[in-house]
């Protein structure tokens, strides 16, 4: 964890990590709710170059992006996959049109506007992915936790990522000691062979003693922040938010613009109620 | 006429899940600017006073109170637990646990954070208050890259602030290897000169305490207050042996010479402690004929060579050589990090040479599964909790038979022999739940020993003991090195342990071996003691003043020390 290409600790050093956190929440919540709100492939295709290139400026780890991104075109095949299996025609009821293009089976026709639909989706898993990834490499936990709680959310609820994050490694450390010892009485877990009795047999002599070991360091924790009044006050100040610089007050007044157009761009949504955005 | 900032009178404490009182008839006062030490042996009630004063009783754990507390003047069930820690900072015995930010800074401004200050007034009360304890340097750094002694000073930083008046520190020693520890009793002293705060320090460990002056030292057992007074009236009296507390062992060693310690020896400074007129006394002691210890037979079980080992890139084993014979006892020490748990997880097979090889009674050990290996070398963690997963001892201490289908015969027979070893059988049916500490630690001892290992390694066996359960423990582990033939190997950071019950010590630093061989020669050796975060005993300061070798001294008082535990015994 203390090298952890994923999260880190202390904020970076290019421009968007020198945002604060607040900032960084709220630009992420309302690139999010455009992004949930629309099947609109030239706002999809805006999003995902402008988050593309918002990730590319943090100069993240790539190797860790393309193995995740490998991950979640896997899964959203095996939902379109799915998908079609279950209404072949689903792009036509959003499009309103039906071209078909050929078909598998007398049930299984493949129309043009279905596999539009699903690039459509394709793109808009791509644009969440990329917005949520530039969230997690920008932001530390703590910057997160201020960040929730600066927009609204009770303290709390919104450190209980950051707490648990301090208290992982920990965790991790006792749960390979708790399984060196219990392999060393005989328990074998790396067999392949093994029955699902012995497995589960396995998970619980590891699980017990971890679980009964970290009530008493919850116990401890709790008292830890108890005694520095944590919950004493509704509100807390955060020593990770910095005052608005510059750059923070162009994205505020850019996130508040996007809001305003998405807010108006959902509200069409709802009233005239258009059909999907299909050039051909 | 200085002020109380502390007053009990007639006060007790008994939990709400309890039936008897936790503490009774406290009458108790500490004046501003004084340095107190609560002493006493585990259970005797000196942490649960201190959970009085910082309010976590009956704030956070439901409690009753009688008789009057009062903290700068207010009684604290007046207050609630956020008003007292703006009065009473505490840093807990487990640093790890109270780190609660993800770096220095964080941390150090966490009970700001809570008290809604302005960003600004906290980044300056932050870095004055590391400033203080000398941890400037490390504000951005994680908790994951610090030491224990480290983070023991940003908890100090973080309850310091708001002028908080009384610092409370709850076992500071407990979780430090002997040369943190010292730092540690340093840095508390420096800040109670410095920044003009009330001290309290709750301890079993006087001597390592008594390193810088204390004011006063009350010794507190059942629930009670057994002496308040000054350091050096405690050890010229009979009360630390009969409360169960370890005195320094210079002064034992003076009592063993035939001195009678008084007050006005300054017993409470192995530097000052008068020895004009006991020169021929101590020196007519240490020329007395001791029994020696028999040397094991020689007859090698395992053998490390060439050892290297590195997790991710990070060298945590490089180069080691190691060879354990039958019946050995072999102290394993360094500070944290040094490499250790690393070798004992190697030896258990857990993990295996990058490069080197392990024999193990000649063989080759890469051949054997962690399962088989098990069956040569146990290995018993710090923690019990950690180790036991079954309900009844019965089936914890026969898991490791069963799990090896030995047949019922053999297990029962087994299970008989272990539990009379280990002081059980009335227990045998008992559910594990019911036991307390010392006794689960027999248990995963007996869950080891069952398998018949010819080698045992120990992870601390002892953190966390008072003087009391520490003999315990380790006069149990001695007769089954004695009566069974037992190799046993402790990792540890107890120079008393070391000393007196292994003959051979193996100093890790830095994933090297930097030293091997008799326990008195190792760890007199100034130079070890540095690059291993350890320090010598007060015996070798004290056979300096006298102008005798101190590992002739050392080794002498521990010789005699046995012979006369042995003839107690008989």
């Amino acid at each position: 964890m203390t090298s952890n290409n994923l999260v880190r600790f202390s904020p970076g050093v290019t421009p968007l990590h020198t945002l604060c956190g607040q900032v960084k929440v709220l630009l992420f919540i309302v690139t999010i709710i455009l992004t949930i709100s629309t099947f609109d492939c030239r706002i999809l295709l805006a999003v995902t170059a402008v988050a593309a290139a918002a990730l590319a400026s943090l100069k993240p780890n790539w190797k860790i992006i393309w193995a995740l991104m490998l991950v979640a075109m896997g899964l959203n095949t095996v939902n379109l996959i799915l998908f079609y299996l279950f209404n072949p025609h689903i792009g036509c009821e959003f499009v309103g049109t039906c071209t078909e293009l050929f078909r598998f089976t007398e049930r299984l026709v493949m129309p043009a506007e279905t596999l539009w639909y699903f690039a459509v989706r394709t793109l808009k898993v791509v644009a969440m992915f990329l917005v949520s990834l530039w969230l997690i490499f920008v932001v530390t936990p703590t910057q997160l936790a201020a960040g929730f709680n600066r927009v609204g959310l009770p303290y709390k609820l919104s450190m209980v990522f950051s707490i648990a994050l301090r208290y992982l490694p920990d965790l991790i450390k006792d749960y390979k000691n708790i399984s060196a010892s219990i392999q060393a009485r005989g328990l074998e877990l790396g067999r392949k062979k093994t029955t699902l009795k012995a497995k589960i047999e396995g998970v619980v002599s590891i699980a017990v003693p971890l679980i009964l070991s970290s009530f008493d360091d919850v116990g401890v924790i709790a008292d830890a922040l108890d005694l520095r009044g944590f919950g004493k006050n509704k509100k807390r100040t955060w020593y990770v938010e910095t005052p608005y610089g510059r750059l923070d007050k162009i994205c505020l007044v850019l996130a508040a613009v996007l809001a305003a157009l998405t807010a108006a761009y959902m509200a069409y949504g709802v009233i005239v109620k258009p059909p999907m955005w299909y050039p051909f | 006429m200085k002020k109380p900032v502390i007053e009990f009178r007639d006060f007790g404490m008994r939990y709400a899940s309890q039936q008897k009182p936790t503490l009774y008839d406290i009458n108790l006062t500490i004046y501003e600017g004084e340095k107190v030490l609560i002493l006493g042996p585990s259970g005797s009630g000196k942490s649960t006073l201190g959970s009085c004063l910082n309010g976590l009783l009956p704030f956070s754990v439901k409690a009753e109170f009688t008789g009057s507390l009062k903290v700068m003047g207010d009684e604290t069930r007046s207050l609630d637990i956020h008003k007292l820690s703006n009065r009473v900072g505490t840093v807990m015995q487990d640093s790890d646990c109270q780190f609660a930010g993800l770096t220095v800074g964080e941390d150090v401004a966490f009970s700001l954070e809570n008290d809604c200050v302005p960003r600004p007034v906290m980044l300056e009360k932050v870095r004055r208050a590391l400033g203080i304890v000398g941890m400037e340097r490390f504000t951005a750094h994680t908790p994951f890259s610090l030491s224990g002694g480290q983070k023991q000073k940003v908890s100090l930083a973080g309850v310091m602030h708001n002028d908080v008046g009384i610092l409370l520190f709850d076992e500071p020693l407990a979780a430090l290897d002997p040369q943190a520890g010292l730092q540690a009793i340093e840095l508390i002293d420096r800040i109670h000169r410095e920044q003009q705060k009330t001290v309290i320090i709750i301890e079993h460990r006087l001597e390592d305490v008594l390193h810088r002056p204390v004011d006063r030292v009350i010794l507190l057992d059942g629930g009670r207050i057994v002496a308040d007074t000054t350091p050096a009236k405690i050890l010229s009296s009979p009360l630390l042996q009969e409360h169960g507390i370890r005195e320094p062992l210079y002064v034992t060693a003076l009592k063993y010479a035939g001195c009678e310690i008084a007050e006005e020896d300054h017993p409470e400074s192995v530097e000052e402690i008068r020895l004009e007129g006991r020169e021929e006394a101590l020196r007519g002691w240490f020329a007395s004929e001791t029994p020696h210890r028999a040397q094991p037979a020689p007859g090698e079980l395992v053998r490390v060579e060439d050892v290297s080992f590195s997790y991710d890139d990070n060298k945590v084993l490089s180069h080691v050589d190691l060879t354990v014979s039958a019946c050995e006892r072999i102290a394993l020490v360094g500070k944290n990090g040094a490499g250790k748990t690393t070798l004992a997880n190697l030896l258990i097979g857990v993990i295996r040479p990058d490069e080197g090889r392990v024999l193990i009674e000649g063989e080759d050990y890469g051949v054997l599964s962690i399962k088989e290996i098990g069956e040569r070398i146990g290995y018993v963690m710090q923690n019990p909790n950690q180790m036991l997963v079954k309900d009844m001892i019965r089936d914890e201490i026969t898991l490791a038979l069963k799990l090896r289908r030995v047949d019922q015969k053999t297990i029962d027979e087994k299970l008989e022999l272990v539990l009379g070893l280990c002081g059980l059988s009335k227990m045998r049916s008992w559910p594990v739940s019911a036991l307390s500490y010392g006794q689960r630690k027999r248990v995963t001892i007996a869950s080891i020993l069952v398998m018949q290992p010819k080698i045992m390694i120990f992870d601390e066996p002892t953190a966390g003991q008072d003087y009391f359960h520490y003999r315990e423990i380790m006069d149990f582990l001695d007769r089954l090195n004695r009566e069974m033939g037992l190799t046993i190997l402790f990792i540890t950071h107890d120079m008393h342990l070391a000393i007196e019950y292994t003959d051979r010590a193996v100093v890790m630093a830095d994933g090297e071996k930097i030293g091997d061989g008799d326990v008195f020669r190792m760890l007199s050796d100034p130079d070890i003691l540095r690059r291993a975060s350890l320090k010598e005993t007060s015996l070798c300061k004290l056979a300096r003043r006298l102008g005798i070798e101190p590992e002739a001294f050392v080794r002498h008082f521990i010789e005699y020390e046995r012979m006369v535990r042995r003839h107690d015994e008989q």
